[in-house]
């Protein structure tokens, strides 16, 4: 899983979710996180992403719990969430929303006022065609992401144009 | 006479009816080929789709999902290590071992195929701090993000004829097993065409020697034949027939093949109604392990018991199992397939069986139900009883426990404080996410275990006051009229109802005169919430109900407005989630995905929310609902559980007879109903009598604290105890700062 990969998946998320979107801001944690045991091409490099610094031990220090700061959460300020928004862009990638979304499902029951992984969530929906849920999902969004927001913006044009469908 | 002897005997032989002899043979030939080729053919129909078997679906929990952050205490954790059948050790050297070591949990998982993928097989180390999981490492210090462990089994769903199976391939049956059987039962396997004279013989001499049964001269693929096609009636012509269908077997399945199936189909034991059928399960059934985990001696002991699983079972006859088990093992080492010390060392192992198997443990009737109803369009019964599925289902075997352990408790401690009859009150309680409305635990009665009447969706009472939350939240949606500190009517009055006066009173019979909104629901005033319905309208309300996930029909009458609508605890979960998601309503969901045998994904039930309601308004009304638990009708909770700043609302219907408190936190949504089947009064009310257990529930199950988000049109206004603008320092000392969308808060200051 090289830095490379992760961009192409991304760009893949992003550019296959239509052109509505402005591309999602790099990921504000790059702590090199991986995901215990998945598949087992992922499972065999159970290391960072190569051209991603791993920081050493002492600092990855245990994130802030979601819960204690619900107010204003950075984006995916969790390692886990973040680490399942990376597979399921690689799912993305492979133009397998369903299982795309089924990982963003996870992110979500476990960074719930993380408006971010609501919004891929929404995006994965109308990747897959599911134009209602994706507005639904990405107004849940909205309530979560800072007013005004580049974030918030892409809710809104998701909304517009998943309307539209 | 010797030469008359002699001569006769040819003669004899030469006036034989040879012709006729002949005639006979070439009938019973073809008798026998015409006999070969029906057998074959009902071969051939048994086995139309290969060895196959109805296979019960299989319910699994919700997994366990570990990250830095998460707040579960270890000793939760370790309790799910537990019920998933984890060993502690010194150090974990396999899968399915965990140890406390160095200050850190170290837990070698197991590998488990998810919907949306497969979970590998590793070890991982943990550090805990107050809140929960602090750090989680690899075995090289590297940092693991996230790891999830397998579900456990909760239930299954039996075929009619109660067999059940836990399928195992023969590539991932250990050797030792493989060694075990043959060298047991059947040691020229690979060798004969399925029926072994030289067996036979053997089995004979080892009787004779042991003077009584010791071993049995039929083959594997004999015992197949017998167990998978044969009654179990022993008769010679039964025999007859299960020799030529083995014989014909092994023409049309390699060896391999034959014991595969042998290895699923023999019987091995028996628990109530439920048939142990194969190793697979037998191991779960024993050691509460998966096969792949069992030693050596724990396989011999399986291999040992196929002869006679009620004989040799090693829970009533544990001395007998140990012989059988050593047999076996003396038999390994004859072969080579042991040393003498390691068979030393294997005679000396204590039998290992658990007492009893943690897969008839988990007794949650209540829910399995709920799944069967959920899964009922999409797979008939027959299907969800012979396929295999895997049911991947949203409840937490933790949050069930402590809901179960809490309704069972209290129902009993309030019959005793307030001197009912034991056994008179029951109850029902439901917790669901907050987010995805997700059935966490679902009780359905104080005997929880037991099948029987599902209270928690299939009674329908009416809820009291848990409709108010509706009537207020109508009126917080026209923020040009109504805002928290409106004043109500707190006052007696009379109106025509379907003919007949209605003349509702407060609780305490005490009217207040006028009151701020909040303070009203806050304390559940019945003639302020009825007049402010009234200014509503029927309609308005009624409306809002359906929005917030009503879906019966809804009585168009005043008498609304305090609650004569009746529901089930689920379809007031499904409407007081609305609140809780800001409103946002979601349907109660209680599947995420149905996986064939092998883990693909059939169906997905996918995250659903639909927006029917401002944030502002659903904001003001939760911080109500807050109020509610602070300073109204639930303040208990709050003396209890102060830092989960808690959302609720009791209710309690005429006469006492039901009692409800229904309440949110951050991420948990409980309803609590509490009555009596018979719909007599209790004497209890929503705060007296549900919500002890709501609060019993919660406090041990340790939800996150619930952090209303104040939507950007909400702007906070301190104010002064009459409900002013307050600004200067004497007016600090008044109501708070009070929520208000904005452009729609008090102009009065109290300057």
């Amino acid at each position: 899983m090289s830095a490379l990969r992760i961009a192409s998946a991304l760009t893949a998320l992003l550019s296959l979710s239509g052109c509505i979107v402005t591309p999602l801001e790099p990921l504000p944690d790059e702590r090199g996180v991986i995901v215990s045991g998945q598949d087992s091409e992922a499972a065999s490099s159970q290391t960072a992403p190569s051209g991603v610094e791993v920081s050493p031990i002492e600092g990855v220090q245990p994130p802030q719990p979601i819960v204690d700061e619900p107010a204003a959460p950075p984006p995916l300020a969790n390692p886990a969430v973040a680490a399942l928004v990376a597979r399921a862009q690689e799912f993305a990638g492979q133009n397998q929303w369903d299982r795309a979304a089924a990982e963003l499902e996870r992110g979500v029951r476990i960074a719930p006022q993380d408006g971010q992984v609501w919004l891929l969530l929404a995006e994965a929906r109308f990747q897959q065609g599911q134009y209602a849920p994706a507005v639904q999902l990405a107004r849940r969004a909205q309530t979560l992401l800072p007013p005004g927001s580049a974030l918030a913006r892409r809710a809104q044009e998701l909304i517009a144009r998943a309307s539209g469908q | 006479m010797p030469p008359k002897k002699k001569a006769s005997a040819p003669a004899l032989w030469r006036r034989l009816p040879w012709k006729l002899f002949a005639k006979l043979a070439a009938a019973l030939a073809v008798v026998l080929a015409i006999y070969l080729v029906y057998l074959d053919s009902q071969l051939q129909k048994q086995f139309e789709k290969g060895i196959h078997w109805d296979v019960p679906a299989k319910v699994y929990a919700r997994p366990l999902e570990l990250f830095a952050g998460v707040a579960l205490r270890e000793k939760d954790l370790v309790e799910e290590l537990k019920f998933l059948g984890y060993r502690a050790t010194a150090k974990p050297e396999r899968p399915g071992e965990y140890a406390r070591r160095e200050g850190e949990l170290w837990i070698w998982q197991r590998g488990f195929q998810f919907p949306e993928g497969k979970e590998g097989a590793n070890l991982m180390r943990l550090a805990f701090n107050e809140h929960g999981i602090a750090s989680i490492t690899g075995p090289q210090g590297e940092p693991v993000s996230l790891a999830r462990l397998e579900p456990l089994l909760i239930g299954r769903f039996y075929p009619a004829h109660n067999e059940d199976r836990v399928l195992v391939k023969l590539k991932e049956v250990p050797q030792g097993l493989v060694d075990s059987l043959l060298a047991i039962e059947d040691r020229d396997f690979y060798e004969h065409h399925g029926i072994s004279p030289k067996g036979i013989a053997r089995a004979f001499y080892a009787n004779v020697v042991a003077g009584g049964l010791a071993q049995g001269g039929s083959t594997l693929t004999q015992q197949l034949v017998k167990n998978y096609l044969l009654s179990s009636e022993r008769t010679l012509s039964r025999k007859f027939t299960e020799v030529w269908m083995a014989l014909l077997l092994e023409t049309h399945y390699s060896k391999d093949e034959i014991l595969q199936a042998y290895m699923n189909e023999i019987y091995l034991g028996q628990e109530g109604d439920r048939a142990i059928h194969g190793f697979g399960l037998a191991a779960q059934f024993y050691y509460d392990k998966p096969l792949e985990e069992l030693n050596l001696p724990e396989l011999a002991l399986l291999a040992g018991i196929v002869q006679g699983p009620s004989v040799y079972d090693p829970r009533r006859k544990p001395e007998r199992a140990v012989e059988r088990r050593n047999m076996v093992l003396r038999a390994l080492f004859d072969e080579g397939k042991l040393s003498e010390p390691e068979l030393n060392d294997a005679l000396s192992t204590p039998l290992s069986v658990v007492a009893k198997p943690s897969l008839s443990l988990s007794k949650i009737p209540a829910f399995l139900d709920l799944i069967r109803r959920q899964l009922k369009e999409d797979y008939p019964p027959e299907v969800l009883s012979s396929e295999g599925l895997r049911i991947f289902t949203t409840l937490d075997p933790r949050v069930q426990r402590y809901a179960e352990l809490a309704v069972a408790t209290k129902l009993k401690q309030l019959e005793q404080n307030r001197k009912l009859k034991a056994g008179e009150l029951e109850g029902a309680a439901i917790i669901t996410s907050t987010t995805g409305g997700e059935v966490m635990a679902l009780v359905s009665g104080r005997q929880a275990n037991m099948a029987g009447f599902n209270r928690a969706v299939d009674i329908r009472r009416p809820i009291g006051s848990l409709v108010k939350p509706a009537v207020y939240l109508a009126a917080l949606e026209m923020p040009q009229r109504y805002n928290l500190m409106t004043y109500l009517d707190d006052s007696p009055f009379q109106i025509m109802s379907g003919g007949k006066v209605w003349a509702p009173n407060n609780y305490d019979k005490i009217p207040r005169g006028a009151v701020p909104l909040r303070s009203a629901l806050a304390h559940s005033l019945n003639l302020a919430t009825a007049k402010l319905g009234l200014d509503l309208g029927i309609p308005k309300v009624v409306d809002t109900l359906q929005r917030l996930g009503v879906s019966r029909e809804i009585p168009p009458y005043p008498s609304l407005f305090l609650g004569v609508l009746e529901l089930s605890p689920l379809e007031v979960a499904r409407m007081y989630l609305t609140f809780a998601s800001g409103g946002f309503t979601t349907p109660v969901q209680s599947i995420r995905a149905v996986t064939d045998a092998e883990g693909k994904a059939l169906k997905r039930f996918p995250l659903e929310v639909e927006q029917r309601f401002e944030p502002g308004p659903v904001y003001l009304l939760n911080t109500a609902l807050q109020d509610v638990v602070s300073q109204g009708t639930a303040t208990s909770l709050h003396k209890r559980l102060p830092e989960l700043h808690a959302a609720g609302k009791t209710g309690t219907t005429d006469d006492y007879r039901d009692a409800w408190f229904a309440g949110f936190t951050g991420d948990l949504l409980g309803v609590v109903w509490v009555g009596r089947d018979d719909n007599k009064p209790t004497g209890l009310t929503g705060a007296s009598g549900a919500l002890p257990i709501w609060t019993d529930m919660m406090a041990e199950i340790h939800p996150q604290p619930l952090s209303l988000l104040a939507p950007p049109d909400v702007s906070l206004v301190p104010l002064d105890a009459e409900g002013n603008k307050s600004q200067g320092v004497a007016c600090r000392q008044g109501a708070g700062e009070v929520p208000f969308i904005v452009g729609h808060g008090p102009t009065v200051s109290c300057l």
